[in-house]
Protein backbone atom coordinates (compact mmCIF):
# COMPACT_ATOMS: atom_id res chain seq x y z
CA UNK A 1 0.00 0.00 0.00
CA UNK A 2 1.42 3.64 -0.84
CA UNK A 3 1.53 5.11 2.04
CA UNK A 4 0.50 8.28 0.90
CA UNK A 5 -2.91 7.68 -0.76
CA UNK A 6 -4.67 9.16 1.60
CA UNK A 7 -8.43 10.58 1.09
CA UNK A 8 -7.71 14.31 2.28
CA UNK A 9 -11.98 14.49 3.01
CA UNK A 10 -11.50 11.09 4.79
CA UNK A 11 -8.56 12.21 6.83
CA UNK A 12 -10.33 15.29 7.77
CA UNK A 13 -13.40 14.09 8.56
CA UNK A 14 -11.75 11.61 11.02
CA UNK A 15 -9.36 14.02 12.63
CA UNK A 16 -12.66 16.71 13.16
CA UNK A 17 -14.16 13.32 14.96
CA UNK A 18 -11.33 12.93 17.32
CA UNK A 19 -10.89 16.94 18.27
CA UNK A 20 -14.47 16.59 18.53
CA UNK A 21 -14.83 13.10 20.83
CA UNK A 22 -11.92 15.47 22.81
CA UNK A 23 -12.16 18.77 22.83
CA UNK A 24 -13.94 18.95 26.26
CA UNK A 25 -11.59 17.21 28.15
CA UNK A 26 -8.76 19.40 26.41
CA UNK A 27 -10.21 22.83 27.22
CA UNK A 28 -9.52 21.45 30.98
CA UNK A 29 -6.23 20.80 30.63
CA UNK A 30 -5.62 24.36 28.54
CA UNK A 31 -7.32 26.02 31.69
CA UNK A 32 -4.87 24.07 34.46
CA UNK A 33 -2.51 25.22 32.16
CA UNK A 34 -3.17 29.04 32.06
CA UNK A 35 -3.33 28.48 36.21
CA UNK A 36 0.03 27.20 35.87
CA UNK A 37 0.86 30.26 33.97
CA UNK A 38 -0.81 32.57 36.22
CA UNK A 39 1.34 30.98 39.00
CA UNK A 40 4.79 31.95 37.38
CA UNK A 41 3.92 35.00 36.87
CA UNK A 42 3.20 35.29 40.32
CA UNK A 43 6.30 37.19 41.59
CA UNK A 44 6.94 34.83 44.27
CA UNK A 45 9.58 32.30 43.72
CA UNK A 46 8.19 29.16 45.91
CA UNK A 47 4.48 29.87 44.00
CA UNK A 48 6.11 30.38 40.43
CA UNK A 49 8.36 27.31 40.69
CA UNK A 50 5.34 25.23 41.98
CA UNK A 51 3.56 26.55 38.49
CA UNK A 52 6.36 25.75 36.39
CA UNK A 53 6.37 21.68 37.73
CA UNK A 54 2.64 22.04 37.36
CA UNK A 55 2.96 23.39 33.86
CA UNK A 56 5.51 20.80 32.89
CA UNK A 57 3.10 17.52 34.52
CA UNK A 58 0.18 19.52 32.25
CA UNK A 59 2.46 19.03 29.25
CA UNK A 60 2.91 15.70 29.72
CA UNK A 61 -0.07 14.70 30.50
CA UNK A 62 -2.06 16.33 28.24
CA UNK A 63 0.04 14.52 25.14
CA UNK A 64 -0.31 10.81 27.47
CA UNK A 65 -4.21 11.50 27.63
CA UNK A 66 -4.69 12.06 24.62
CA UNK A 67 -2.77 9.34 23.11
CA UNK A 68 -4.83 7.08 25.80
CA UNK A 69 -8.00 8.23 24.96
CA UNK A 70 -7.74 8.51 21.47
CA UNK A 71 -6.13 5.32 20.53
CA UNK A 72 -5.43 2.75 23.35
CA UNK A 73 -8.80 3.10 25.07
CA UNK A 74 -10.54 2.92 21.48
CA UNK A 75 -8.71 -0.35 21.60
CA UNK A 76 -10.47 -1.19 24.83
CA UNK A 77 -13.93 0.41 23.98
CA UNK A 78 -14.02 -1.60 20.51
CA UNK A 79 -14.89 1.32 18.62
CA UNK A 80 -12.22 1.11 16.44
CA UNK A 81 -14.69 -1.67 14.26
CA UNK A 82 -17.23 1.06 14.14
CA UNK A 83 -14.32 3.67 12.38
CA UNK A 84 -12.95 0.60 9.95
CA UNK A 85 -16.67 0.00 9.04
CA UNK A 86 -16.40 3.74 7.83
CA UNK A 87 -15.21 3.82 3.71
CA UNK A 88 -11.89 4.46 5.08
CA UNK A 89 -8.02 2.83 4.20
CA UNK A 90 -5.66 1.73 7.14
CA UNK A 91 -3.32 4.42 6.00
CA UNK A 92 -6.70 7.06 5.90
CA UNK A 93 -6.59 5.90 9.83
CA UNK A 94 -3.32 6.09 10.10
CA UNK A 95 -3.09 9.72 8.75
CA UNK A 96 -6.27 10.84 10.66
CA UNK A 97 -4.85 8.97 14.41
CA UNK A 98 -1.35 11.26 13.90
CA UNK A 99 -2.88 14.62 12.57
CA UNK A 100 -5.35 14.50 14.94
CA UNK A 101 -3.26 14.15 17.72
CA UNK A 102 -0.41 16.25 16.85
CA UNK A 103 -3.65 19.37 16.39
CA UNK A 104 -4.93 18.18 19.93
CA UNK A 105 -1.35 18.28 21.80
CA UNK A 106 -0.06 21.46 19.59
CA UNK A 107 -3.10 23.79 20.01
CA UNK A 108 -2.04 24.10 24.21
CA UNK A 109 1.72 23.39 23.54
CA UNK A 110 1.31 26.04 21.44
CA UNK A 111 -0.88 28.87 23.16
CA UNK A 112 1.22 28.17 26.47
CA UNK A 113 4.26 28.12 24.55
CA UNK A 114 3.14 31.48 23.70
CA UNK A 115 1.76 32.49 27.35
CA UNK A 116 4.96 31.77 28.58
CA UNK A 117 7.11 33.83 26.11
CA UNK A 118 4.58 36.77 26.77
CA UNK A 119 4.81 36.11 30.80
CA UNK A 120 8.56 36.20 30.18
CA UNK A 121 9.37 39.25 28.23
CA UNK A 122 6.48 41.31 30.09
CA UNK A 123 8.03 40.57 33.18
CA UNK A 124 10.74 40.83 35.67
CA UNK A 125 11.34 36.85 35.07
CA UNK A 126 14.65 37.26 33.27
CA UNK A 127 14.64 36.64 29.28
CA UNK A 128 17.67 34.59 29.33
CA UNK A 129 15.63 31.38 30.37
CA UNK A 130 13.80 31.58 27.21
CA UNK A 131 16.60 29.37 25.45
CA UNK A 132 16.50 27.33 28.04
CA UNK A 133 12.44 26.81 28.36
CA UNK A 134 11.72 26.36 24.46
CA UNK A 135 14.35 23.08 25.16
CA UNK A 136 12.26 21.74 27.38
CA UNK A 137 8.98 22.44 25.46
CA UNK A 138 10.79 21.19 22.66
CA UNK A 139 11.61 17.83 24.36
CA UNK A 140 8.06 17.49 25.83
CA UNK A 141 6.99 17.65 22.25
CA UNK A 142 9.06 15.03 21.09
CA UNK A 143 8.38 12.87 23.71
CA UNK A 144 4.83 13.35 22.64
CA UNK A 145 5.42 12.66 19.12
CA UNK A 146 7.26 9.25 20.25
CA UNK A 147 4.62 8.33 21.91
CA UNK A 148 2.35 8.88 19.68
CA UNK A 149 3.99 6.54 16.91
CA UNK A 150 4.66 3.86 18.91
CA UNK A 151 0.99 4.09 20.12
CA UNK A 152 -0.55 3.76 16.41
CA UNK A 153 1.86 1.30 15.74
CA UNK A 154 1.88 -1.02 18.47
CA UNK A 155 -1.04 -2.66 19.89
CA UNK A 156 -0.03 -3.71 22.85
CA UNK A 157 -1.30 -2.09 25.93
CA UNK A 158 1.76 -3.16 27.75
CA UNK A 159 4.65 -1.54 25.47
CA UNK A 160 2.68 1.44 25.63
CA UNK A 161 2.69 1.86 29.12
CA UNK A 162 6.26 0.50 28.96
CA UNK A 163 7.03 3.41 26.38
CA UNK A 164 5.18 6.34 27.99
CA UNK A 165 6.91 5.61 31.36
CA UNK A 166 10.85 5.33 29.62
CA UNK A 167 9.71 8.33 27.88
CA UNK A 168 8.65 10.69 30.92
CA UNK A 169 11.94 9.00 32.99
CA UNK A 170 13.71 10.99 30.38
CA UNK A 171 12.62 14.62 31.34
CA UNK A 172 14.54 14.70 34.34
CA UNK A 173 17.83 13.85 33.41
CA UNK A 174 17.56 15.69 29.99
CA UNK A 175 16.19 18.50 32.17
CA UNK A 176 19.69 18.34 34.09
CA UNK A 177 21.59 17.68 30.57
CA UNK A 178 20.79 20.92 29.00
CA UNK A 179 20.80 23.27 32.65
CA UNK A 180 24.37 22.14 32.23
CA UNK A 181 24.90 24.05 28.48
CA UNK A 182 27.64 26.85 28.63
CA UNK A 183 25.12 29.40 27.32
CA UNK A 184 22.29 28.49 29.99
CA UNK A 185 24.52 28.42 32.93
CA UNK A 186 25.58 32.27 31.87
CA UNK A 187 22.45 33.26 30.62
CA UNK A 188 19.03 31.73 32.30
CA UNK A 189 19.29 34.67 35.24
CA UNK A 190 20.01 37.12 32.76
CA UNK A 191 17.90 39.32 30.63
CA UNK A 192 20.28 38.47 27.50
CA UNK A 193 18.92 35.93 25.16
CA UNK A 194 21.53 33.68 23.80
CA UNK A 195 21.02 30.15 22.28
CA UNK A 196 24.08 29.15 21.14
CA UNK A 197 25.21 26.81 18.88
CA UNK A 198 25.04 23.27 20.98
CA UNK A 199 21.57 24.14 22.10
CA UNK A 200 20.63 25.15 18.43
CA UNK A 201 22.00 21.84 17.12
CA UNK A 202 19.64 19.98 19.94
CA UNK A 203 16.49 21.63 18.74
CA UNK A 204 17.48 20.89 15.30
CA UNK A 205 18.20 17.03 16.02
CA UNK A 206 14.65 16.87 18.23
CA UNK A 207 13.01 18.17 15.46
CA UNK A 208 14.74 15.61 12.96
CA UNK A 209 13.99 12.71 15.88
CA UNK A 210 10.17 13.57 15.43
CA UNK A 211 10.25 13.41 11.63
CA UNK A 212 12.04 10.21 11.31
CA UNK A 213 9.30 8.80 14.29
CA UNK A 214 6.58 9.79 11.81
CA UNK A 215 8.19 8.33 8.93
CA UNK A 216 9.16 4.77 10.68
CA UNK A 217 5.41 4.84 11.71
CA UNK A 218 4.01 5.81 8.59
CA UNK A 219 6.32 2.93 6.54
CA UNK A 220 5.45 0.16 9.30
CA UNK A 221 1.52 1.21 8.81
CA UNK A 222 1.82 1.08 5.08
CA UNK A 223 3.19 -2.48 5.42
CA UNK A 224 -0.32 -3.56 7.06
CA UNK A 225 -2.11 -5.27 4.47
CA UNK A 226 -5.41 -4.84 6.02
CA UNK A 227 -6.99 -3.68 9.24
CA UNK A 228 -6.51 -6.73 11.81
CA UNK B 1 -28.60 -10.79 -12.04
CA UNK B 2 -26.03 -8.75 -9.85
CA UNK B 3 -24.43 -11.17 -7.22
CA UNK B 4 -23.71 -9.38 -3.99
CA UNK B 5 -21.15 -11.21 -2.42
CA UNK B 6 -19.01 -14.05 -3.91
CA UNK B 7 -16.32 -16.02 -2.37
CA UNK B 8 -14.45 -18.35 -4.07
CA UNK B 9 -11.77 -20.98 -2.46
CA UNK B 10 -10.86 -18.60 0.38
CA UNK B 11 -8.87 -19.69 3.13
CA UNK B 12 -7.70 -17.54 5.92
CA UNK B 13 -5.72 -19.44 8.23
CA UNK B 14 -4.74 -18.05 12.36
CA UNK B 15 -2.90 -19.92 14.77
CA UNK B 16 -5.81 -22.01 16.24
CA UNK B 17 -8.38 -21.79 13.47
CA UNK B 18 -9.05 -21.85 9.90
CA UNK B 19 -11.50 -20.74 7.48
CA UNK B 20 -10.80 -23.19 4.44
CA UNK B 21 -11.76 -23.16 1.36
CA UNK B 22 -14.97 -21.35 1.06
CA UNK B 23 -17.23 -21.34 -1.58
CA UNK B 24 -20.60 -19.45 -1.56
CA UNK B 25 -22.77 -16.57 -3.51
CA UNK B 26 -25.40 -14.17 -2.60
CA UNK B 27 -27.45 -13.01 -5.48
CA UNK B 28 -28.63 -8.87 -5.19
CA UNK B 29 -31.80 -9.18 -3.26
CA UNK B 30 -31.35 -12.41 -1.28
CA UNK B 31 -30.99 -12.87 2.54
CA UNK B 32 -28.78 -14.83 3.54
CA UNK B 33 -28.58 -16.69 6.97
CA UNK B 34 -25.43 -17.93 8.35
CA UNK B 35 -25.53 -19.90 11.26
CA UNK B 36 -22.86 -21.63 12.85
CA UNK B 37 -21.68 -22.35 16.56
CA UNK B 38 -19.43 -19.85 18.45
CA UNK B 39 -15.84 -20.12 16.67
CA UNK B 40 -17.53 -21.78 13.53
CA UNK B 41 -15.75 -18.57 11.31
CA UNK B 42 -19.13 -16.25 10.74
CA UNK B 43 -17.15 -13.26 12.12
CA UNK B 44 -14.00 -13.83 10.28
CA UNK B 45 -16.87 -14.28 6.93
CA UNK B 46 -17.96 -10.83 7.84
CA UNK B 47 -14.95 -9.37 8.06
CA UNK B 48 -13.34 -10.81 5.21
CA UNK B 49 -16.05 -9.59 3.24
CA UNK B 50 -16.04 -5.88 5.18
CA UNK B 51 -12.18 -5.93 3.51
CA UNK B 52 -10.90 -5.40 7.53
CA UNK B 53 -8.70 -8.77 6.60
CA UNK B 54 -7.34 -10.13 3.59
CA UNK B 55 -7.70 -13.70 2.56
CA UNK B 56 -4.55 -15.94 2.47
CA UNK B 57 -5.86 -17.42 -0.69
CA UNK B 58 -8.94 -17.18 -2.91
CA UNK B 59 -11.14 -14.51 -4.40
CA UNK B 60 -12.97 -11.92 -2.07
CA UNK B 61 -15.34 -9.80 -4.26
CA UNK B 62 -18.68 -7.55 -2.69
CA UNK B 63 -20.69 -6.01 -6.01
CA UNK B 64 -17.87 -7.06 -8.69
CA UNK B 65 -15.27 -5.31 -6.69
CA UNK B 66 -12.00 -7.05 -5.21
CA UNK B 67 -11.76 -6.97 -1.40
CA UNK B 68 -9.71 -5.70 0.44
CA UNK B 69 -8.32 -3.87 -2.64
CA UNK B 70 -11.28 -1.79 -3.65
CA UNK B 71 -12.70 -1.55 0.04
CA UNK B 72 -13.23 2.19 0.10
CA UNK B 73 -15.67 1.86 -2.72
CA UNK B 74 -17.53 -1.12 -1.23
CA UNK B 75 -17.61 0.22 2.32
CA UNK B 76 -19.47 2.93 0.51
CA UNK B 77 -22.45 0.69 -0.25
CA UNK B 78 -22.12 -1.92 2.82
CA UNK B 79 -23.80 -1.48 6.26
CA UNK B 80 -22.15 -3.68 8.76
CA UNK B 81 -22.47 -4.31 12.53
CA UNK B 82 -21.31 -6.93 14.25
CA UNK B 83 -21.84 -7.98 18.03
CA UNK B 84 -18.06 -6.53 19.03
CA UNK B 85 -18.57 -2.92 17.92
CA UNK B 86 -19.32 -0.02 20.09
CA UNK B 87 -20.23 3.68 19.28
CA UNK B 88 -17.94 6.28 21.18
CA UNK B 89 -19.89 6.29 24.61
CA UNK B 90 -19.56 10.09 25.48
CA UNK B 91 -20.99 11.22 22.35
CA UNK B 92 -24.63 11.81 21.39
CA UNK B 93 -26.89 10.08 19.08
CA UNK B 94 -27.27 13.28 17.50
CA UNK B 95 -23.50 13.74 17.37
CA UNK B 96 -23.47 9.95 15.48
CA UNK B 97 -25.64 10.57 13.21
CA UNK B 98 -24.14 13.79 11.91
CA UNK B 99 -20.98 11.92 11.61
CA UNK B 100 -22.79 9.34 9.31
CA UNK B 101 -24.15 12.63 7.31
CA UNK B 102 -20.62 13.83 6.67
CA UNK B 103 -19.32 10.41 5.45
CA UNK B 104 -22.38 9.17 3.79
CA UNK B 105 -24.07 11.62 0.93
CA UNK B 106 -27.40 8.82 0.94
CA UNK B 107 -27.70 9.67 4.20
CA UNK B 108 -31.76 9.94 4.52
CA UNK B 109 -32.62 12.48 7.11
CA UNK B 110 -36.56 12.16 6.84
CA UNK B 111 -35.79 7.94 7.78
CA UNK B 112 -33.74 8.87 10.41
CA UNK B 113 -36.46 10.80 12.34
CA UNK B 114 -38.30 7.62 11.53
CA UNK B 115 -36.39 5.29 13.15
CA UNK B 116 -35.57 7.65 15.91
CA UNK B 117 -39.49 7.16 16.78
CA UNK B 118 -39.92 3.61 16.10
CA UNK B 119 -37.07 2.60 18.03
CA UNK B 120 -37.76 4.86 20.75
CA UNK B 121 -33.99 7.10 21.02
CA UNK B 122 -33.77 9.54 22.19
CA UNK B 123 -30.67 11.64 19.73
CA UNK B 124 -29.57 13.75 22.34
CA UNK B 125 -28.32 11.28 24.79
CA UNK B 126 -24.79 9.95 25.05
CA UNK B 127 -24.74 6.45 23.97
CA UNK B 128 -22.79 5.47 27.59
CA UNK B 129 -26.56 6.11 29.03
CA UNK B 130 -27.90 3.86 26.60
CA UNK B 131 -28.67 -0.42 27.43
CA UNK B 132 -27.77 -2.65 24.92
CA UNK B 133 -30.81 -2.57 23.12
CA UNK B 134 -30.62 0.86 22.94
CA UNK B 135 -27.53 0.98 21.31
CA UNK B 136 -28.06 -2.28 19.09
CA UNK B 137 -31.10 -0.01 18.02
CA UNK B 138 -28.90 3.21 17.69
CA UNK B 139 -26.48 0.96 15.07
CA UNK B 140 -29.07 -0.25 13.12
CA UNK B 141 -30.55 3.38 12.57
CA UNK B 142 -26.77 4.22 11.82
CA UNK B 143 -27.17 1.56 9.14
CA UNK B 144 -30.22 1.78 7.77
CA UNK B 145 -31.00 5.82 7.38
CA UNK B 146 -28.22 5.69 4.67
CA UNK B 147 -30.01 3.12 2.70
CA UNK B 148 -26.74 0.68 1.90
CA UNK B 149 -27.28 -2.27 -0.68
CA UNK B 150 -25.83 -5.02 1.69
CA UNK B 151 -25.68 -5.23 5.33
CA UNK B 152 -23.59 -7.47 7.15
CA UNK B 153 -24.81 -8.23 10.19
CA UNK B 154 -22.41 -9.97 13.04
CA UNK B 155 -25.17 -11.63 15.59
CA UNK B 156 -27.24 -8.55 15.20
CA UNK B 157 -29.96 -9.56 17.97
CA UNK B 158 -27.28 -11.31 20.51
CA UNK B 159 -28.27 -10.17 24.52
CA UNK B 160 -31.20 -8.48 23.39
CA UNK B 161 -34.17 -9.24 24.98
CA UNK B 162 -37.06 -10.65 23.22
CA UNK B 163 -39.20 -7.48 22.56
CA UNK B 164 -35.68 -5.59 21.29
CA UNK B 165 -35.19 -8.66 19.33
CA UNK B 166 -38.54 -8.10 18.03
CA UNK B 167 -38.18 -4.50 16.83
CA UNK B 168 -35.07 -5.58 15.39
CA UNK B 169 -36.23 -8.26 13.12
CA UNK B 170 -39.08 -6.15 12.13
CA UNK B 171 -36.96 -3.60 10.98
CA UNK B 172 -35.47 -5.99 9.13
CA UNK B 173 -37.92 -7.23 7.49
CA UNK B 174 -38.98 -3.17 6.34
CA UNK B 175 -35.89 -2.97 4.57
CA UNK B 176 -36.36 -6.53 2.90
CA UNK B 177 -39.30 -4.46 1.15
CA UNK B 178 -36.47 -3.04 -1.02
CA UNK B 179 -36.17 -5.73 -3.68
CA UNK B 180 -32.42 -4.66 -4.53
CA UNK B 181 -31.01 -4.75 -0.84
CA UNK B 182 -29.15 -7.51 0.07
CA UNK B 183 -28.57 -9.07 3.54
CA UNK B 184 -26.03 -11.56 5.19
CA UNK B 185 -26.51 -12.31 8.58
CA UNK B 186 -24.87 -14.49 11.01
CA UNK B 187 -26.74 -16.24 14.09
CA UNK B 188 -26.63 -18.82 16.13
CA UNK B 189 -30.41 -18.37 16.63
CA UNK B 190 -31.75 -20.50 13.61
CA UNK B 191 -35.52 -19.51 14.66
CA UNK B 192 -35.03 -15.87 13.23
CA UNK B 193 -32.67 -17.03 10.59
CA UNK B 194 -35.98 -18.88 9.61
CA UNK B 195 -38.07 -15.61 10.16
CA UNK B 196 -35.93 -13.69 7.24
CA UNK B 197 -33.84 -15.88 5.39
CA UNK B 198 -33.81 -16.94 1.74
CA UNK B 199 -30.52 -18.94 1.30
CA UNK B 200 -29.66 -20.80 4.46
CA UNK B 201 -25.79 -21.24 5.09
CA UNK B 202 -24.27 -23.62 7.34
CA UNK B 203 -20.49 -22.91 8.72
CA UNK B 204 -18.61 -25.49 11.41
CA UNK B 205 -15.07 -25.45 11.97
CA UNK B 206 -14.58 -22.80 9.23
CA UNK B 207 -15.90 -24.91 6.44
CA UNK B 208 -19.32 -24.34 4.86
CA UNK B 209 -21.53 -27.95 6.08
CA UNK B 210 -24.33 -26.63 2.87
CA UNK B 211 -25.81 -23.58 1.65
CA UNK B 212 -29.33 -23.72 0.09
CA UNK B 213 -32.41 -22.24 -0.47
CA UNK B 214 -34.76 -22.30 2.82
CA UNK B 215 -37.60 -23.59 1.13
CA UNK B 216 -35.53 -26.10 -0.12
CA UNK B 217 -33.87 -27.21 2.89
CA UNK B 218 -36.98 -27.41 4.64
CA UNK B 219 -39.09 -29.17 2.20
CA UNK B 220 -35.57 -31.88 1.74
CA UNK B 221 -35.37 -32.97 5.07
CA UNK B 222 -37.69 -34.96 7.53
CA UNK B 223 -37.42 -37.57 10.40
CA UNK B 224 -39.22 -41.21 9.58
CA UNK B 225 -39.86 -43.12 12.77
CA UNK B 226 -40.21 -46.66 11.71
CA UNK B 227 -40.35 -49.81 13.13
CA UNK B 228 -38.94 -52.68 12.44
CA UNK B 229 -35.73 -54.95 12.27
CA UNK B 230 -32.14 -53.24 11.59
CA UNK B 231 -30.54 -53.81 7.92
CA UNK B 232 -27.04 -52.43 7.09
CA UNK B 233 -29.00 -51.66 3.90
CA UNK B 234 -30.12 -48.63 5.72
CA UNK B 235 -27.00 -47.12 5.37
CA UNK B 236 -27.35 -46.53 1.96
CA UNK B 237 -30.25 -44.73 2.03
CA UNK B 238 -30.01 -41.64 -0.47
CA UNK B 239 -29.03 -37.98 2.17
CA UNK B 240 -28.87 -40.13 5.57
CA UNK B 241 -27.46 -37.74 7.90
CA UNK B 242 -28.61 -39.65 11.17
CA UNK B 243 -29.62 -43.19 12.38
CA UNK B 244 -31.09 -44.03 16.05
CA UNK B 245 -31.84 -47.60 16.51
CA UNK B 246 -33.55 -48.79 19.57
CA UNK B 247 -35.00 -51.93 18.58
CA UNK B 248 -37.65 -52.36 17.15
CA UNK B 249 -37.99 -48.32 16.84
CA UNK B 250 -35.35 -46.69 14.37
CA UNK B 251 -35.34 -42.87 13.93
CA UNK B 252 -33.72 -41.77 10.51
CA UNK B 253 -33.03 -37.75 9.73
CA UNK B 254 -32.66 -37.67 5.99
CA UNK B 255 -31.25 -34.41 4.06
CA UNK B 256 -32.50 -35.95 0.77
CA UNK B 257 -36.80 -36.86 1.24
CA UNK B 258 -38.38 -37.85 -1.92
CA UNK B 259 -41.54 -40.21 -3.17
CA UNK B 260 -38.91 -42.74 -3.02
CA UNK B 261 -37.84 -42.88 0.93
CA UNK B 262 -40.89 -44.71 1.90
CA UNK B 263 -41.30 -46.95 -1.12
CA UNK B 264 -37.32 -47.83 -0.10
CA UNK B 265 -38.01 -47.99 3.53
CA UNK B 266 -40.49 -50.71 3.29
CA UNK B 267 -38.84 -52.97 0.64
CA UNK B 268 -36.49 -52.90 3.80
CA UNK B 269 -38.90 -54.49 5.77
CA UNK B 270 -40.26 -51.39 8.35
CA UNK B 271 -42.72 -50.40 9.25
CA UNK B 272 -43.14 -46.01 8.57
CA UNK B 273 -44.71 -45.03 12.07
CA UNK B 274 -44.27 -40.86 11.08
CA UNK B 275 -42.72 -38.38 9.06
CA UNK B 276 -42.13 -35.39 10.69
CA UNK B 277 -41.31 -32.03 8.93
CA UNK B 278 -38.13 -30.64 10.57
CA UNK B 279 -37.42 -27.66 12.50
CA UNK B 280 -34.28 -25.09 11.31
CA UNK B 281 -32.26 -26.09 14.48
CA UNK B 282 -32.74 -29.59 14.34
CA UNK B 283 -31.46 -30.00 10.43
CA UNK B 284 -28.52 -27.67 11.81
CA UNK B 285 -27.56 -29.88 14.45
CA UNK B 286 -27.57 -32.93 12.49
CA UNK B 287 -25.61 -31.52 9.74
CA UNK B 288 -23.02 -30.43 12.60
CA UNK B 289 -23.27 -34.46 13.94
CA UNK B 290 -22.91 -35.54 10.43
CA UNK B 291 -19.89 -33.31 9.92
CA UNK B 292 -17.97 -34.82 13.06
CA UNK B 293 -19.14 -38.53 12.10
CA UNK B 294 -17.29 -38.09 8.60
Amino acid sequence: MNWLTSDLRTVRTLVLKDWQVYQKQLAGFVAGMLLALGLIGSGSPLVAAAGALLLLVLLLVVGSYAISASIIAERKQQTGPFVMSLPVTPMDLFWGKLIANLVIYLVPFLLVGGGLVMLVQTTPLPDGTLPWLTAIFVFTLLVFCIFLCVAIVVDSEGWNVFAMLALMTLVGPYIYWISQFDTVIRYRATDVVVWGKPLLALLGGEFVLMVVAILIAGWLHARKRSFL
Amino acid sequence: MITAISLQGVTKQYDTFALQDVDLSLPEGQVMGLIGINGAGKSTLLRLLMGLIRADRGEVRVFGQALPDAQVAVKRDIGYASDDMRLYPGQSLRWHMDLIRRVYPSWDEAYAAHLIQRFQLRPAQTLGGFSHGQRVKALLLLLLARHPRLLLLDEPTTGLDPVARGEVLDALGDVLRDERRSILFSSHNTAEVEQIADVITFLHEGRVLASRDKEAFLDDWRRVLCRGNWDDAINALPGLASVRCSPPLIELKTSAFDHSTLPTLQALGLTVDSVEAMSLEDIFITTVGKGKAQ
